[in-house]
């Protein structure tokens, strides 16, 4: 990405950036997570790098290739909300982008199969999403955006909606999923916890309009999972997010970040 | 699941039992002269189902119904996706959608005469004109409720128009499509039927308006149990369809 900027109109208003100066690259089979304080423009930002969204200004290249107003081939989106399809079998759900490209039955089969029992779902083929709890409805969208085989994975708070147990089994999947398709990750969060556990590196955004403060390296081994929790240098990494976050959370809020904190 | 039917059935019966009841009582207490007696009016419809006039007429109101149904639900469907999907078509013509649905269609019937003349394109198109607005403007609003996530997964899988309206939403607002079906099924009906009352030489508005100009009241009432019976049992299918649609 070179010097993103969003920016929104609206008449009668004074034209609103909700991102500018987004400078960032992102490596090959790296597990990126965004964090910063709410309203600084993370959901923008993901639109723009999927696709969804075009910048105003600068841009993002994928590939070797601008990615500008469509989601190029390649690129997987799981979203905050629930988006899997109700009237659809969690089978169907997931089979769903792969009949659209018209790939061969026996084909579709194998690679769904593999996606359900990959995310734990294939006792729950011919159930439908209101069946499930939100943890698995959450785990058929990626499963989902799985079998397109993507190489750049985006993820949007999908486990937002989750309590907390089930977000760090959650994390320890997508860990999975991260080795084992060799896939590039970019996931948006507001969990510090989150971000220090899952990524290779963590970029902090700054309040409205949003751009890269720090990018924050983690330094974990590819094969950790959850317990990197109970390491002494999860605290440290956890602390410097918090102490980078805190400020911008405060401006984010309008509150001057010298004054000292009330008693 | 077994128990539950059991009871709703048990339900429909005591239900139906205590209208019967009221209206032996009514037809005792006014006379079976205006108000036949339901084993009266029930001998009458038996012996009208054996009778080929009866039956032509049943045969042209079925027809024209089934023809208009099908236009209101088709045209509605379509026409509520468009103006759901369009935010300028749906602010200019919606309105007068929900104009059309507010006033009495019997005031149009005069137009609808000049334009399609007696017979049974007059009846067809006064049943569409009761039903297509009232299905277009739900299926618009079903459109429009539809969680804005829909639009961005179509566009994160690459989907082409064609299959984001055929895969996502028409299955997303099949509820409401459903129960836009249930109420088209009746005012389609209503629709039929008040335009063979005023302009029609068959089907059973026709034959309802005869038989109350010559003070027929068990024909009347037997005509009246065959719609009662035909709506009902229409409208608790697609009741049922629409429960099983929403899980």
């Amino acid at each position: 990405m070179r010097g993103v900027g969003r920016v929104f109109l609206a008449a009668a208003r004074e034209p609103l950036w909700a991102l500018r100066g987004v400078d960032l690259d992102i490596r090959s089979r790296e597990f990126f997570a965004i964090i910063g304080p709410s309203g600084c423009g993370k959901s923008t930002l993901m639109d723009i790098i999927a696709g969804l969204l075009a910048p105003s200004e600068g841009e993002v290249i994928f590939e070797g290739k601008r990615v500008s107003g469509t989601v190029p081939d390649g690129i997987g989106v799981v979203f905050q909300e629930d988006a899997s399809f109700p009237w659809l079998s969690v089978y169907d759900n997931v089979a769903f982008g792969l009949e659209e490209i018209g790939l061969e039955r026996a084909e579709i089969d194998a690679r769904v199969r593999y996606a359900l029992e990959f995310m734990g779902l294939a006792a729950f083929a011919r159930h439908h999403p209101p069946q499930l709890s939100g943890g698995m409805r959450q785990r058929v969208c990626i499963a989902r955006t799985l079998v397109q085989r993507p190489r750049l994975i985006l993820l949007d708070e999908p486990f937002a909606a989750l309590d907390q147990q089930t977000r760090l089994l959650m994390g320890e999947e997508l860990l999975r999923l991260w080795r084992e398709t060799d896939a590039t990750v970019i996931l948006i969060t507001h969990a510090l916890d989150e971000a220090a556990m899952l990524a290779d590196r963590v970029g902090v955004m700054s309040a409205r309009p949003g751009h890269f403060i720090e990018v924050v390296a983690t330094d974990w081994s590819r094969e950790r999972d959850s317990t990197v929790v109970s390491d002494p240098r999860f605290g440290e990494v956890t602390a410097r997010l918090w102490s980078l976050l805190r400020l911008e959370s405060l401006r984010a809020m309008g509150r001057d970040f010298s004054a000292p904190s009330p008693p | 699941m077994m128990h539950d039917r059991i009871r709703r059935m048990a339900d429909i019966v005591l239900l139906s039992c205590i209208l019967i009841a009221i209206w032996e009582a009514l037809s005792s207490a006014i006379g079976t002269r205006f108000l036949p007696a339901p084993i009266q009016t029930v001998g009458r419809l038996v012996a009208m189902l054996d009778n080929p006039r009866f039956l032509g007429d049943l045969s042209a109101t079925s027809e024209a119904y089934a023809v208009a149904f099908c236009l209101a639900m088709g045209g509605g469907v379509v026409l509520g996706l468009t103006l759901g999907s369009s935010r300028v078509l749906g602010a200019t013509f919606e309105p007068w959608l929900h104009v059309l649905v507010a006033i009495p269609k019997v005031t149009l019937y005069p137009i609808i005469l000049l334009l399609f003349g007696l017979g049974d394109a007059a009846k067809i198109a006064f049943g569409v004109l009761h039903g297509l607005p009232t299905v277009a403007i739900m299926t618009a609003g079903g459109i429009r409720s539809l969680s804005p996530i829909y639009g961005k997964v179509a566009r994160a899988m690459r989907l082409k128009r064609r299959s984001y309206v055929w895969r996502i939403l028409l299955p997303a607002v099949m509820p409401e499509i459903v129960a836009a079906l249930r109420i088209c099924f009746s005012l389609t009906l209503l629709g039929v039927l008040v335009g063979e009352m005023f302009a029609s030489s068959r089907g059973l508005g026709h034959l309802l308006m005869a038989s109350i100009g010559v003070d027929d009241m068990p024909t009347v009432m037997a005509i009246i149990l065959l719609l009662f019976l035909f709506a009902g049992a229409g409208s608790s299918m697609l009741l049922a369809a629409a429960h099983r649609l929403k899980g």
